[in-house]
């Protein structure tokens, strides 16, 4: 089951079968978890999670209901910038070089305590 | 003995090499009806965005082949578009890792996820070997998105601890009343207490958490009571031909382990009675 070159590389048999799943929800179908644990048992444990993490029949979904309070185009946002200019500005080579993280640079429109000083508001968030 | 309506359901599904293989055809069949790789027409009709348009997976063979030729204008630009057209998923994916978040904290980091998401797409679809990009995009996304999200949460230190401390929390009660029937005998008729879709969002997502810590046969017997309300036959069989009466055990010890971490505790690993056990006697 599990890929056995590369344990960063994608288990496509594992993907295959979520697509299939998934497809069969969007359609509207709604297929049953015992149905796929039946046919796919080396996959139960991973259908369970995936199953556990679509909306319970009633609800809409987190994402649906909240994407209004995000910014409206991430692609053309800061964020997306910084990255692509990280890829694309000065290389001129296709090596696979460790490229900047976010807890590493300080983005140039941070105005509040330096990095490193503690932030105690970040414990809870709910 | 005629086979069950989900043994039958079960068996028209294929097999998961036939799912990769009926993929590579659909992928190779979309990639050699597009125009000469590398070529100004092929980069136009990657680009168009007329209505079908190319698959996401195709975007992603793009992206790469161009990386790979050298043709990092090509590469850029490809790139950029196919960002453009998983847009809608990534707000949808961020405002599900943020959703808990002050307002006002929101549109910064969000920014913040989607440079982190940027920089494992590209080290993953244009520097990397890897099919599932170009097979199974959106879902090499979903996983990848979430391997983003949990390392990001984890530095920031915004990553909340799924149990709860307070013993009134809505859900430890919930556990204790499924423990009780549980322990009374109480057959699995409709849904009862046992709905995820009775829970509210900070409950579900607590409960997902959790969830994901149980052994696998509890996970999957908890998933199928909670959000699809199955009953005790459809367990059984999905767990693999056990006894009704150990479905209820699996699910009892699911509950004990949900009510003790909803408390803040360790579940009496002595109280737990394993499934060989109690089947020994059978329904």
């Amino acid at each position: 089951m599990a890929n056995e070159h590369d344990e960063r590389a994608f288990d496509l048999h594992a993907l295959a079968i979520q697509q299939q799943l998934l497809g069969e929800w969007d359609a509207g179908q709604r297929p049953r978890l015992s149905v796929y644990a039946l046919r796919y048992p080396e996959y139960a444990g991973m259908l369970a999670d995936l199953f556990a993490t679509m909306a319970p029949r009633t609800q809409p979904t987190d994402a649906e209901t909240l994407a209004e309070s995000f910014p409206e185009r991430l692609w053309s946002g800061a964020g997306v910038g910084r990255a692509l200019n990280a890829i694309f500005g000065d290389r001129s080579t296709l090596d696979d070089q460790r490229l900047p993280r976010v807890a590493e640079e300080r983005a140039s429109y941070h105005t509040s305590a330096p990095a490193g000083s503690p932030d105690s508001d970040h414990g809870e968030h709910e | 003995m005629e086979a069950s309506e989900t043994e039958y359901a079960s068996a028209t599904l294929l097999p998961p090499e036939s799912l990769v293989a009926r993929a590579r055809q659909r992928l190779g069949a979309e990639l050699r009806a597009l125009p000469l790789e590398g070529s100004v027409a092929w980069r136009a009709a990657l680009l168009s965005d007329g209505s079908p348009g190319v698959s996401f997976g195709a975007l992603a063979h793009g992206v790469r082949s161009a990386a790979r030729a050298g043709r990092m204008a090509d590469a850029q630009e490809l790139f950029v578009a196919l960002l453009r057209r998983i847009d809608g998923l990534n707000r949808r994916w961020v405002a599900s890792v943020l959703w808990s978040l002050p307002v006002a904290e929101r549109a910064e980091r969000a920014q913040d996820l989607a440079q982190e998401l940027t920089l494992a797409l590209w080290q993953q679809i244009g520097l990397r070997d890897d099919a599932a990009w170009e097979l199974f995009f959106q879902r090499a996304l979903a996983f990848t998105q979430s391997h983003v999200a949990a390392a990001y949460l984890r530095r920031q230190g915004l990553r909340a601890d799924p149990r709860v401390a307070q013993a009134e929390r809505g859900l430890a009660v919930v556990f204790s009343r499924l423990v009780d029937e549980a322990d009374a005998g109480v057959a699995l008729e409709g849904p009862g207490a046992a709905d995820a879709a009775t829970f509210a969002r900070a409950e579900l997502a607590d409960l997902r958490a959790l969830i994901a810590r149980l052994p696998e046969r509890e996970r999957l017997a908890i998933v199928m009571r909670f959000w699809q309300q199955a009953g005790e036959s459809e367990i059984a069989e999905a767990l693999g031909g056990v006894t009704t009466r150990a479905v209820r055990y699996t699910l009892r010890r699911a509950y004990k382990r949900l009510r003790a971490w909803y408390i803040g505790g360790q579940p009496d690993e002595s109280t737990l009675v394993s499934d060989a056990e109690e089947d020994v006697d059978g329904q």
